[in-house]
């Protein structure tokens, strides 16, 4: 079974479980295999959520005299991890069998398509209806985060693709409950001053 | 499923908003929302004079809705056009990534600064 991750916006893959495992990773990344729609975060992948927070400490740790007395209880720690984990691996090798030459000829950084998942939602539509039905200029910022989804996706960042399309949806719905609760307010203020 | 339901009350708003905005006039109506913006600042918003146009649109008075708001004109092709895209994604997927790239969004983001800034100089 091969996995992509993207970590802190940075991505690797493919790799096997048996790297992942040697990888600090921390709640926040995502993964994708074949066989998922989307990224999903490590902790909803229940074959690789055990893994988050696994060598934290020996990667940041820098100084030689630990190694040596850490590195015998990772590597058994591994063979436990891997041996536990075989069963659900078997179900998967179809697809896995036939991934890697395509996922291999690609360099890391363009992964447009596959295996990398459908671009994120760029919602440049809303922010377009928002900044013209609505008065206030938070559509505007919508539009800012709609380009932003595209070059971050380019750059291969999917985390902060999926980042900035949900940023300019949150920004046209801002836009348009703003605008909903500020009309009364002025209709008030007309009425008042009339 | 999910996506029907969206799709559909999506639909029913825009259904009754046409209804709302081709029977009533929102030039002589004080219970249309008011631009905050212009309000607040004296200057029109990017979308000022939408409902109106609207509203013109709907009784096929294209003159009126051009001179309470231009770029709706320019607009609601581009409009149509994200929405053509997106049906089409699986079909022609080349169309709804030329439409989603930075260079589209950035030329709006242009145009909308431009429009915005334009039509409180010009005053249209």
């Amino acid at each position: 079974m091969q996995y992509w991750i993207n970590q802190n916006g940075t991505q690797a893959g493919p790799v096997t479980r048996e790297e992942l495992e040697k990888m600090a990773i921390t709640a926040n990344a995502y993964v994708w295999r074949s066989g998922l729609d989307d990224w999903v975060e490590i902790t909803e992948l229940p074959e690789v959520a055990d893994l988050v927070g696994n060598n934290q400490p020996i990667v940041e740790e820098p100084e030689p005299v630990a190694e040596p007395e850490t590195e015998e209880p990772i590597v058994t720690d591994e063979l436990q991890q891997g041996e536990e984990t075989i069963p659900p691996i078997p179900e998967g090798e179809e697809p896995a069998a036939a991934e890697p030459q395509r996922a291999y000829t690609r360099p890391m950084q363009q992964l447009e398509g596959q295996p990398m998942p459908e671009c994120p939602p760029t919602n440049l539509v809303w922010a377009i209806i928002a900044t013209l039905l609505c008065c206030t200029p938070l559509g505007v910022v919508a539009i800012v985060y709609a380009a932003m989804v595209k070059s971050k996706y380019n750059q291969g960042d999917y985390a902060g693709a999926k980042r900035c399309s949900e940023t300019s949806a949150w920004w046209c719905i801002a836009s348009i409950v703003l605008d909903l609760a500020l009309s009364p307010l002025v209709m008030a203020l007309m009425m008042m001053g009339s | 499923m999910k996506r029907a339901v969206i799709i559909s009350g999506i639909l029913t708003v825009a259904i009754v908003a046409a209804v709302v905005y081709f029977c009533y006039d929102p030039s002589e109506s004080q219970w249309f929302p008011q631009c905050v913006f212009f309000k607040f600042t004296g200057y029109k918003c990017p979308g000022c004079g939408t409902q109106r146009a609207i509203h013109s649109i709907l009784n096929g008075d294209f003159a009126a809705a051009w001179h309470f708001n231009a770029a709706l004109f320019v607009a609601i092709p581009i409009i149509l056009l994200f929405v053509v895209a997106g049906w089409c994604r699986q079909k022609v997927p080349a169309l709804h990534d030329k439409l989603n790239s930075p260079l589209v969004a950035i030329i709006i983001l242009v145009l909308v600064v431009l429009w915005w800034v334009g039509r409180n100089i010009v005053n249209v």
